[in-house]
């Protein structure tokens, strides 16, 4: 599952991208990345855990003199093996600056 | 007329159940007969058309890439052993637990046929792989029955090989039997937790059913796999999962919002932009899971 948050100036340039990654990943007894269920004996683990709140904060940089930035903040759910992808939220915002 | 047919209906069922029970099975087809969800069909075509859209319908093929891994690689490779039917058992204790009846000499051609259904060149012989494989899977009867108990086998013992355990007290042409575990999230949690097979080597295929009890309880979390998977919104046998963008949106709730302002380094205001994205799980594990 990733939120990607994407921010681009007036010009149309990207001027931001951050994804942040919540998943599992197997670890085996050495802590080495692992796919095999056998393989694993642990995990690093930045998933979402039941019946708490994520917050994520991130601060984008703007160049001055930009008067509008238009920020993209979505999450979706992946599967890369299947080759499926569920869009969860989308959010499209125009950030107006004046001077 | 009819009542021959009904006759016919009741006798299937009397001599289909009690193949499940105690036989070895030398040939697939033998094995996926004494499991076969057809006769089940006859009476209960709503849940058999649920159940057949659901991943249990294709509980091997679905999962082939990984259990191959575990044959070629695990197995053999790693461990170095030949194919046999024990280690088989560490992934068809739940992706297709009626292999346990199957003989030895079964056993090592299916997995050899997992292999085959991944690795082999011919297209031809790999389909006719996968076509067996597909005769495998958890249908009616192994939830109903074979592995109905087994979270609790010591007190419950060992399920009667002519009846099928439901959540209800229900009258039909074959033997039914009330089971409250099957309502429980212990029954689901049997095959979608960590599993520790009889040598204990433990196989961490998935750990929903331990973030479940170890995180979703203690926070207060009371529903069951079965109110959200099965209940909510009629999804009765089809137990949608992470595959299923409909549960998936349902399970998470996203607040999110962007702030534009000006900030202050030293003497200089600088136009900067604040994210905030408040994610909540709702569901009843941690997402995502395996």
């Amino acid at each position: 599952m990733v939120l990607d948050v994407t921010a681009k100036d007036d010009k149309g340039n990207k001027i931001f991208s951050e994804q942040k990654e919540y998943v599992q990943y197997g670890l085996d007894v050495d802590g080495d990345m692992r796919y095999g269920a056998w393989q694993i004996k642990r995990f690093a683990d930045t998933t979402l855990q039941p019946l708490a709140v994520k917050r994520e904060h991130m601060a984008i940089p703007v160049a001055e003199g930009t008067k509008t930035v238009d920020v993209s903040i979505t999450l979706k759910y992946d599967h890369p093996g299947a080759k499926l992808e569920i869009p969860i939220y989308s959010l499209k915002k125009k950030v107006t600056f004046t001077y | 007329m009819r009542y021959l047919a009904t006759f016919f209906l009741i006798a299937a069922f009397i001599f289909a159940l009690p193949l499940a029970a105690n036989a070895e099975f030398n040939t697939i087809d033998d094995l996926a007969k004494a499991y076969s969800d057809e006769t089940c069909k006859g009476c209960h075509a709503k849940i058999y058309d649920e159940w057949k859209k659901s991943y249990h319908s294709q509980s091997t093929i679905h999962s082939l890439g990984g259990i191959r891994n575990f044959v070629a690689v695990g197995i053999q490779k790693e461990w170095d052993r030949p194919i046999n039917k024990k280690d088989l058992m560490k992934c068809f204790h739940c992706h297709a637990p009626q292999l346990s009846q199957a003989s030895d000499e079964l056993a090592v051609k299916i997995g050899k046929l997992i292999v085959a259904a991944v690795d082999e060149k011919d297209e031809a012989k790999k389909a006719a792989a996968k076509k067996e494989l597909e005769k495998l899977n958890v249908g009616c009867v192994i939830c109903h029955n074979t592995i109905v108990n087994r979270p609790a086998i010591a007190s419950l013992g060992v399920p009667e090989k002519d009846a099928m355990y439901g959540p209800a007290e229900v009258s039909a042409p074959h033997k039914t039997m009330k089971s409250n575990i099957i309502k429980e999230s212990v029954f689901c949690g049997q095959c979608h937790g960590i599993y520790n097979p009889p040598d204990s080597d433990l196989i961490m295929c998935n750990t929903l059913y331990d973030s479940y009890l170890n995180t979703y309880t203690p926070y207060g979390g009371q529903q069951t796999c079965q109110d959200c998977h099965m209940k909510e919104k009629n999804r009765g046998h089809t137990f949608p999962g992470a595959y299923v963008a409909d549960i998936v949106k349902e399970g998470i709730e996203v607040t999110a919002d962007a702030t534009g302002y000006k900030h202050l380094t030293g003497t200089k205001w600088v136009p900067r932009i604040i994210v905030t994205a408040d994610i909540y799980n709702k569901s009843g594990h941690r997402t995502p899971d395996g």
